[in-house]
């Protein structure tokens, strides 16, 4: 266990689980959304800020073709959703980077767009990588449809029917996500700019936004398909079903290196979770309606694992074997038992240990769930303005000291056995998108990206070991500016504890599918529906409350959606 | 002359990419692509400036950034700027530990004015060559310049497609089989 002092206000030191045990990337990819999970935190944010959503543009022939534009006010500023839809052939409908066609394309505007700047975009946003943006172009994004599934709903309400709600379950979503670019790319507005926005100053606010405003846009897209094939006979969506239909995402191995990349970053985010989770288990005692919500929790949980299925064989194993494990462990929460003990958040925890990761995980994220507003300051600790800086004059013996409480799983991992090195992260050529490559026989491994982070620590490791400790960082690095990315990392990680993942990224074992799951946890995404060990389809937003709905805040079914 | 106008992330991936495309290592390379932020927020054309340095002598900026690091810790007190493009990159590296650690590094030009490097808004007019670093003793009172601009200074196209094709020598080139297996998944989605 890490102790820390994690807050002044004379708050006693919390337990925090040792990043040792949170950072392997077995435990990351059993990573569940919790009530510090970025959409969760919008949905507060616009809630708390009276925001209302308007259609000032809705531009569409009968089969749901052209363009619409949705507005709404937040911490003073207006931001509008720009949404294009074209006709797309099947064959060129590709979740990958590499397609070049996409059912629906956005942006997130800075302000409301007049006819000029639509054009602008319309002209832009349907080419994403290949188009050009400007300064008040927030986020770029684009989304196909699950046609199926769209074609179902349209055709139901078209004949007055509401959706099947099996195939509701089991799909989700009208539209998934294929890629929502911020913080600069292709000439968007730089995280700075946002950085100073009351509201979406927090990490990826501003594409959680983006994609909050898509589903609304896939709702109205359907229901108007829907009108247009048969105006007499047309329903709209029921309000329990639109809520329960969110936004799909399909996220592939380019956001696997932004954990690696951005310590800090990381290191907050975690941080916040395990401080909310240290001051659950400190708990002395749960009051009668914490122990009601804690009941509620377990059964929504359970509910929300019995209407996850996946193809995915070995995931499937894991959630059947963490169903049987919730449905045994329904006893531990027993009121009276509860009572009974001290600390019994605690006690349930040290339980879990006996139990599989997933279901560890999952009673981490219910408990944090269970706590409610208690740990939402911690949501303001999770941005990072910048990520680490060199401290050139730190002494080496200083410098040692960090490598070895902060990197002993680096130091424990045998490269010279292939097993070690069998896979390298490379940056392909044709979509310029990150790759994982065998070493072994494919090309490129010369030109592999620096997440060999374990294996730079080992290296440096070896070159201080004749090096008096009196020397300076900065001396060093003039004699092997080969150090100096490994440096700045050990040096934040004396106050980062949880900015590294402690496994080998080269390893035979590594599977990319696990930091993505862990990433998109944080933000808030459920139903994680793997299609390979490097990319995966989930669902944001479902359960969570529509445009209509906002005002009101978060609805019960934010954390794990629940179709009732 | 031509130019286009990029974000300040585009300006730092693109400096970054360049110098490790040149052969410098990473952690160098995260500094230069600072570097390039702090210089294009103050009105150079970063991008030309590290392109210039990178294909000149990369020995010059390893010898500089060592430099720089000597003067934030004290174990130097002045470091002389030689030639205009590498200075003003040297400049740019200074600039971005200034802001990033606290310190105050400070410039003195020509006319023997010390400038702090935190309270610059403009650098394009400055001649490097005529100048020294130098750590300053006591604090500065003025609230320190963060960005200068809120896009960075235009990027000449020329100096574009120089660091482009520095950015692409870390680049693998696509085979059958990482388009099959690279990403993991297939290549059409319908469902």
């Amino acid at each position: 266990m890490t102790k820390m002092v994690l807050d002044l206000e004379a708050r006693p030191a919390l337990t925090l689980r040792s990043p040792d045990v949170v950072m392997r990337l077995r435990r990351m990819g059993a990573s569940f959304p919790t009530r510090l999970s970025f959409l969760r935190s919008l949905i507060r944010s616009l809630a708390e800020d009276g925001s209302s959503v308007s259609r000032p543009v809705w531009s569409m022939d009968d089969r749901g073709f052209g363009d619409a534009v949705y507005t709404l006010k937040l911490g003073g500023h207006d931001y509008s959703l720009v949404a294009f839809s074209s006709p797309l052939p099947d064959e060129l409908r590709s979740d990958r980077v590499i397609a070049e066609a996409w059912d629906t394309s956005y942006v997130l505007y800075d302000g409301v767009p007049d006819v000029a700047e639509i054009d602008r975009l319309r002209a832009n946003a349907p080419r994403q990588e290949a188009g050009r943006f400007g300064p008040r172009d927030l986020v770029l994004s684009r989304a196909n449809k699950s046609v199926r599934f769209f074609e179902h709903v349209a055709d139901r309400l078209a004949g007055g029917r509401q959706p099947d709600r099996d195939r509701l379950s089991e799909v989700g979503y009208l539209l998934r996500t294929t890629a929502v670019y911020g913080n600069g790319k292709f000439g968007i507005a730089d995280r700075f700019v946002l950085a100073e926005r009351q509201w979406l100053d927090g990490p990826f606010q501003a594409e959680m936004l983006t994609v909050w405003l898509i589903r609304e846009f896939s709702h109205d897209l359907v229901e108007h398909v829907a009108r247009c094939r048969a105006p007499e006979t047309f329903v709209p969506l029921a309000p329990e079903l639109r809520r329960h239909i969110g936004v799909g995402n399909s996220t592939g191995l380019g956001m696997a290196p932004f954990l690696a990349n951005h310590p800090l970053l990381l290191n907050n985010w975690v941080l916040a979770r395990e401080t909310a989770l240290a001051r659950v288990r400190s708990k002395p005692y749960l009051d009668d309606a914490t122990l009601h919500r804690l009941a509620e929790l377990w059964r929504q949980a359970g509910t929300h694992l019995d209407q996850w299925t996946v193809e995915d064989d070995a995931l499937m194993a894991r959630i059947l074997g963490l169903r049987g494990e919730w449905a045994e462990a329904q006893a531990w929460i027993d009121p009276a038992r509860l009572r009974a003990v001290s600390c019994p958040v605690g006690s349930l925890l040290d339980r879990s240990r006996f139990m599989s990761v997933d279901f560890q995980e999952l009673l981490a994220a219910l408990v944090i769930e269970m706590a409610g507003a208690e740990n939402d300051d911690l949501v303001d600790s999770m941005a990072s303005v910048r990520e680490a800086t060199l401290q050139p004059g730190m002494r080496l013996s200083a410098l040692c000291g960090l490598l070895r409480d902060h990197y002993g799983w680096a130091l424990a991992i045998a490269f010279d056995k292939p097993a070690e090195t069998a896979q390298f992260w490379y940056v392909s050529e044709e979509k310029l998108e990150p790759r994982l490559g065998r070493r072994a026989s494919e090309p490129g491994a010369d030109l592999e990206l620096p997440l060999d982070i374990a294996r730079q620590i080992q290296r440096l490791d070896a070159d201080l070991a004749d090096e008096p400790g009196t020397r300076t960082v900065a001396a060093f690095l003039a004699d092997f500016p080969q150090h100096r990315h490994a440096v700045r990392r050990i040096q934040a990680a004396a106050n980062a504890p949880y900015s590294e993942i402690r496994d080998n990224l080269l390893s035979e074992r590594c599977r990319p599918i696990n930091m993505l799951r862990c990433k998109l946890a944080f933000f808030g995404a459920s139903k994680f529906d793997p299609r390979s060990d490097r990319w995966t389809r989930i669902t944001l937003f479902q359960g969570a409350p529509t445009a209509g709905e906002i005002a009101v805040g978060e609805t019960d079914d934010c954390w794990l959606p629940v179709l009732r | 002359m031509t130019t286009i106008l990029l974000s300040y992330n585009e300006v730092q991936t693109l400096t970054r990419k360049a110098a490790s495309g040149a052969g410098l290592p990473h952690g160098v390379a995260e500094d230069i692509g600072q570097a390039a932020v702090w210089l294009s927020a103050r009105g150079v054309d970063a991008i030309r400036v590290v392109v210039a340095a990178l294909t000149d002598d990369r020995q010059k900026i390893l010898a500089g950034q060592a430099a720089i690091d000597a003067l934030c810790c004290g174990e130097t007190e002045e470091i002389v700027l030689e030639d205009r493009d590498c200075g003003l990159l040297l400049i740019g590296l200074a600039g971005a530990a200034s802001m990033n650690a606290g310190l105050t590094l400070a410039v003195r030009l020509g006319g023997g004015d010390l400038v702090p490097l935190v309270r610059v808004s403009d650098v394009a007019e400055w001649v490097p060559s005529a100048a020294t670093l130098r750590l300053m003793s006591c604090d500065v009172d003025d609230t320190p310049a963060r960005f200068g601009a809120p896009r960075p200074a235009a990027t000449d196209v020329g100096g574009y497609a120089e660091a482009l094709g520095l950015a692409a020598k870390t680049y693998v080139a696509a085979t059958e089989l990482s388009r099959a297996q690279g990403a993991g998944a297939g290549t059409t989605d319908n469902d």
